[in-house]
């Protein structure tokens, strides 16, 4: 796949290129300027459905110069029966190539640019990918400047004429990118599937750039990141531990990664161990000897803190009961299984029960 | 000018491209954005709509005109004497053909919708554009974007190393 896109590239092929004569070449790079300012070629024929045909050039343009006449429209006004259109023509005279365009409906003269052939001649000897690849650069060279003296200031000024003397808005045909930036990240934010965000963003430059401020990592992946957590938050103390701490204000990474590294770790899950899917989606009898296990054996001391204290209400039952409210996420030290068991019968023998209320936290002696 | 005709006060709305639109001021006030300028007693003249043009501003109109919450002569509400389900079946059905325009005119809808906050328009304009990426893959969301791949070769590899789980 070729990862350099460059209007030159949208009008001619490196064979054709190669064919053709530097005159040739000149006006095919001017052809190119005038459709990447947003101009098109108006298609007179209302069956010609043919799209390559916004840009079809003549054959052999160069040794055809001297009686080319190409017609370029603003999209804005092809809905419009009065539709207007530029003509370019190109002429020389001595050693300079003159190219000059008339608004047909506009009694002003022509806009023209002239260039000088025999300067212009080398910058366009190369091969098409070289070529376009220094016009695109952003820098003093000759050919770089080539291309903004004809994209800037020639075919960029006539269709904001253009467009201005018809009263409409200069820009390009209205696409997905010529929105404002927080439109088009009000709408990315409407994207149920993280999957589709991200394949999106692996589209172009612009929009990963625009995807990844800090401002709409914020807007677009929290939200996800947090319905995660929400619908699988049992699932996430359950089998991730320490994973259940808030890290809303302060991400280590960025929303995305957060989510990306979430929903794998639970696809993965999903797909690779059998045991868990039976014992997560329901709570059966055997989430409850395996929620046993896990609080007397396995389970991290935070996990277990995420699920609340589960405690005796009653004194004298050796604290076996293992029923309780869950309360706050609270963060207890690193203990193994038996010290808690054995904390657990100390505080069951002392009388101090789950936290319930603000008389529960005292024995009778010291109220 | 704002006028009266028949007991209904009117609003000029004029697009850039010279066009003049006659509406009522309720379909008017759909946007949030006019409801705030008449209500701020700005709008005592037309009110120029920059930024869209005639086509556009005349969907936006057409859109507003049927979400309007319509009265009767009684001043009943439409709404109290047909069933209020069968009315949003109506509109979405309503809706679903006054969406299917080309990609251009669709986009221009989605400014006009934002420009004017329009939310009703905003939430259908904005959810076909998501209905036509979801799920599709990379070249046909880039061909829908009209963007084009302008990554180098190097890191188009990294970002598809880094977002390998979206191509799975």
């Amino acid at each position: 796949m070729s990862s350099l896109v460059s209007p030159l590239h949208g009008v001619v092929d490196a064979r054709r290129w190669n064919t053709e004569r530097l005159l040739g070449r000149l006006v095919i790079m001017v052809h190119a300027a005038f459709l990447d300012a947003g101009f098109m070629v108006p298609r007179r024929n209302r069956r010609d459905r043919d799209l390559s045909s916004t840009c079809r050039l003549p054959t052999e343009v160069g040794a055809t110069a001297s009686i080319l006449s190409l017609e370029y429209t603003a999209p804005q006004l092809l809905p419009r029966h009065d539709m207007d259109t530029a003509v370019l023509r190109v002429c020389t005279n001595g050693r300079h190539v003159i190219f000059y365009l008339q608004i047909s409906s506009v009694r002003v003269s022509p806009h023209l640019v002239c260039l000088d052939a025999l300067s212009v001649a080398p910058l366009l000897s190369g091969h098409l990918n070289g070529t376009a690849r220094r016009l695109l650069r952003n820098d003093g060279s000759p050919t770089a400047a080539l291309w903004r003296t004809v994209s800037d200031g020639f075919s960029r000024r006539i269709f904001s004429d253009l467009c201005l003397v018809h009263g409409v808005v200069p820009g390009r045909a209205p696409t997905f990118m010529s929105l404002p930036s927080d439109i088009m990240a009000a709408i990315l934010e409407r994207l149920a599937d993280g999957k589709d965000l991200l394949r999106v963003e692996s589209t172009c430059t612009e929009l990963r750039r625009l995807v990844s401020e800090p401002d709409r990592d914020r807007q677009l992946w929290m939200p996800r990141y947090k319905a995660l957590r929400l619908n699988w938050l049992w699932w996430w103390c359950w089998s991730l531990g320490g994973d259940s701490n808030s890290h809303d204000d302060l991400p280590e990474t960025s929303w995305k990664q957060m989510f990306v590294r979430a929903t794998r770790r639970w696809e993965d899950r999903l797909l690779y161990r059998s045991t868990p899917i039976l014992v997560i989606r329901r709570f059966s009898i055997l989430d409850e000897l395996k929620w046993l296990r896990y609080s007397f054996e396995e389970l991290p001391v935070d996990a277990a803190a995420c699920f609340g204290e589960m405690m005796t209400e009653t004194e004298g039952d050796g604290g076996k009961s293992t029923t309780g409210r869950r309360h706050g996420r609270g963060k207890a030290l690193a203990i193994g299984g038996h010290e808690k068991q054995r904390q657990q019968g100390r505080r069951t023998r002392t009388g101090t029960g789950a936290i319930h209320s603000p008389s529960s936290r005292y024995r009778w002696k010291h109220r | 000018m704002a006028t009266r005709e028949a007991g209904k006060k009117m609003i000029m709305l004029k697009s850039p491209d010279g066009m003049e639109f006659e509406v009522e001021e309720a379909v008017a006030m759909e946007s949030q954005t006019i409801r705030k300028m008449i209500e701020d007693d700005c709008a005592d003249t037309a009110i120029l709509i920059p930024n869209i043009n005639s086509k556009i501003l005349s969907r936006v109109i057409e859109y507003c005109n049927k979400h309007v919450p319509t009265t009767g002569a009684t001043g009943a509400a439409a709404s109290d004497t047909v069933a209020p389900a069968a009315l949003a079946e109506d509109l979405k059905i309503w809706d679903a053909e006054f969406i299917k325009v080309n990609r251009a005119t669709r986009f221009d809808l989605i400014q006009a919708a934002s420009y004017l906050n329009i939310k009703g328009l905003l939430d259908l304009t904005s959810q076909t554009t998501i209905d036509t990426i979801s799920d599709n893959s990379l070249e046909e969301i880039r061909s829908f974007l009209s963007t084009k791949n302008d990554y180098l070769p190097e890191e188009e590899q990294t970002i598809r190393r880094e977002n390998q789980w979206a191509f799975q």
